[in-house]
């Protein structure tokens, strides 16, 4: 427990960090990258509820969670994209690493920035791979749930769906109802 | 025949009323607009979203089954799986999926002007947050209360599994270093706001020891008790900022705050969840709801004036407090409070095998959003009520105004939002703080806003009261999320690295430490909160 407990700290202590020692207050840079990771996961839930849904002879109403998984799938993408490609600095992950670089190399920082400006430079590439790393994974479960539903569709054998059986209620529950 | 008449005229009112408050804030230019609008046009959509929408989901495409047993009936064991009161379950829900996301997000999306974030904050929620949460909820009541990973590997494959747990793993690491950023950014150079928020961690623990105990199960006792502590640590906080002594003592940079910061998370996570933490997280669903209810009432009696416009030139990516355009940026930002992929973790986790019958799915799962939305609403509102220099000069950091006073002042003044250096010294004053230039993270400036329409009803001598009390009132959910989290972080690593397969069974774990153990699990405790 005092091994992984330290394993976990150290990570995000690590992003901490990161984000206290950057001049311009480190919120630039975590929140869209939580913003990314956790709009994923909402996708990744979303992707499993439409699975379900087509799966259990529901494909008229599968749009419920499809239509909100497929607005997920549209900004995360983009917002990535301009995170990995955009020239500004202010957006893009790699085009921020490039400046500071350049300026670190140019000699233009003051020392206690050019101090700190290795760090940045390569917490700015981690954030890049970190960010397509997420999309990635957003990409392969939404293709393996289009996969299992049109295998579904057509007939062919897909993972059987885990519902329980059904059992009546027995709860004698009036404390529970109001 | 009767009745339905009248309810469709109500309904219909609900509508019309719905859909004028929203044109108003949606077609309103140059006219300064009441937030009195805001919380109408809220309100009705998330009462036809929920009447209907939620309704409909829950009859047609779930099929709900009030006769069919649930997880916590079938299973029960006294420990994980308990049939609970649904206002119980309900608090529980809630207080697990609310942390400080909705407060932060909206506050930082304002730089884009109040329109797009509050559209965003009211349709996403009901039309994908809520969706997400109940069907979740649903389906994994369904299946015993299995967690997203558990269900992605058997109703997908292995490849859905192992995303669904490294996302989860990865993103508790992102999510729990941006808070630890808000909370550090509040609290640097400020001793009141450092010795406050230092505060509640004993007062956390002696109401641990106190309803663990001292006194089992006497649960109501415990919170007063809390609740009083927590509100003289804001007042003894501003004693401390007096003494020229003990103020240095809680007087640091970032620097030293953040490793205390993450000391605080390592040794937090190593105690037993009844002494720190089961108790913080209950003090905060009470302070959070009474909070959000004050806040809402502040605004209903004072109607302030949303002095942000609908939409700020900053939606072409130029903003200063974080680059992107408008599209994506705005539905990147909010997450929290429209949709967000956390809540799915909690509506696998804890929440179905508490839950004793599947027709409370759509009160918990589409209803416990909606108040989390809302409570984004209260955030937006809070943000847009200041002046917008002032927010401005609170939000943007050094690096992109300039690090001198009058130099942050001069660029956000020419952005067309007058502000001077003596109106901020004049804030900071107020609210007893020796700045607020490039105080970055959202807290601040959501604290300022807050305190600004507590102030404005409640009298405005105590502004640096409600300053500190709203700096308290994020801090002690992000402090709780920390510690959960790397609960949560430390058992999804040891999943990996125990197996590196397919041991599914350890993923059990997640949802019973991001719930923050329940505290009435105990059954001194439920028996008390049901009877």
């Amino acid at each position: 427990m005092l091994f992984s407990s330290a394993v976990v700290v150290s990570a995000w202590g690590y992003f901490l960090y990161i984000g206290v020692i950057d001049p311009n207050g480190g919120v630039n840079i975590l929140w869209p990258l939580f913003g990314i990771s956790n709009q994923i996961l909402a996708a990744i839930a979303l992707c499993v509820a439409t699975g379900i849904l087509v799966k259990s002879g529901k494909l008229k109403y599968a749009w419920l969670t499809a239509l909100p998984l497929i607005w997920l799938v549209i900004i995360t993408s983009t917002a990535t994209w301009q995170k990995l490609s955009s020239a500004d600095p202010r957006i893009g992950f790699l085009a921020a690493a490039n400046s500071l670089s350049d300026k670190l190399a140019a000699g233009v920082l003051s020392p206690d920035k050019a101090a700190v400006a290795p760090q940045l430079i390569f917490n700015q590439r981690l954030d890049a791979v970190l960010a397509l790393f997420f999309v990635a994974l957003l990409w392969l479960i939404v293709i393996d749930m289009l996969r299992v539903c049109m295998r579904h569709l057509r007939g062919q054998a897909v993972p059987p769906l885990s519902e329980t059986p059904h059992y009546p209620t027995q709860l004698e529950e009036a404390w529970a109802r109001d | 025949m009767r009745t339905n008449l009248f309810s469709l005229l109500v309904w219909a009112g609900v509508v019309l009323l719905g859909a004028a408050a929203i044109g108003g804030i949606a077609l309103n230019r140059g006219e300064p607009i009441n937030a009195l609008w805001f919380i109408t046009a809220a309100l009705c959509v998330y009462a036809i979203a929920y009447r209907f929408y939620a309704a409909w989901i829950a009859a047609t495409v779930l099929s709900i089954d009030a006769t069919r047993a649930t997880p916590a009936e079938r299973l029960a064991n006294g420990r994980d799986f308990m049939p609970t009161n649904r206002w119980v379950v309900f608090g529980h829900h809630f207080a697990a999926i609310a942390g400080p996301g909705p407060l932060i997000g909206p506050t930082l999306a304002a730089q884009f002007g109040y329109l797009p974030g509050t559209l965003w904050i009211l349709f996403g929620a009901v039309l994908g947050g809520c969706v997400q949460d109940m069907v979740t909820l649903f389906f994994s009541t369904r299946r015993d209360g299995k967690s997203l990973g558990q269900m992605a590997r058997d109703e997908l494959g292995n490849i859905g599994g192992v995303a669904a747990l490294t996302a989860t793993f990865l993103i508790m690491i992102i999510l729990i270093a941006v808070l630890g950023l808000v909370v550090v950014n509040a609290m640097k150079n400020s001793p009141w706001a450092t010795s406050t928020v230092a505060a509640t961690i004993p007062i956390a623990m002696l109401v641990g020891l106190y309803m663990y105990k001292l006194r089992p199960g006497r649960v109501l006792e415990g919170s007063a008790l809390g609740v009083v502590l927590l509100l003289l640590a804001v007042a003894g906080g501003g004693w401390i900022n007096q003494q020229p002594g003990l103020r240095e003592l809680f007087n640091h940079p970032g620097l030293p705050l953040a490793f205390a910061v993450i000391g605080y998370g390592f040794a937090a996570a190593i105690l037993p969840v009844w002494l720190l933490l089961a108790p913080r997280d209950y003090l905060s669903t009470f302070m959070k709801l009474g909070t959000v209810i004050l806040l809402a009432l502040a605004i209903v009696w004072m109607r302030p004036e949303i002095k942000m416009p609908a939409l700020t030139q900053f939606v072409d990516g130029s903003g200063p407090i974080f680059g992107g355009a408008l599209f994506p940026f705005v539905f990147i930002t909010i997450a929290c409070g429209a949709i967000s992929g956390f809540h799915a973790l909690i509506a696998s986790g804890t929440t179905p095998k508490l839950l004793s019958n599947e027709r409370d799915i759509r009160m918990i799962g589409y209803g416990g959003m909606v108040l989390e939305s809302f409570v984004a609403i209260m955030a937006m509102i809070a943000a847009t009520v200041l002046d917008p220099g002032v927010y401005f000069a609170i939000n943007s950091p050094a690096g992109v105004v300039g690090s001198t006073a009058a130099e942050a002042v001069a660029t956000i003044s020419s952005w067309g939002f007058p502000v001077t250096v003596e109106q901020m010294n004049l804030l900071a004053q107020q609210m007893g703080e020796a700045t607020l230039f490039a105080r970055t993270g959202g807290a601040p400036s959501l604290a300022v806003g807050m305190a600004s329409i507590f102030g404005s009803a409640f009298g405005e001598h105590l502004l640096a009261l409600w300053y500190h009390f709203a700096i308290m009132f994020e801090a002690v959910f992000i402090l709780t999320t920390l510690d959960a989290g790397t609960r949560v972080g430390r058992s999804c690593c040891r999943t990996c690295s125990a197996t590196c397969g397919n041991r599914w069974g350890a993923l059990r774990g997640i949802p019973r430490c991001c719930s923050a153990a329940p505290w009435w699990s105990r059954p001194g405790v439920i028996s008390c909160i049901s009877a």
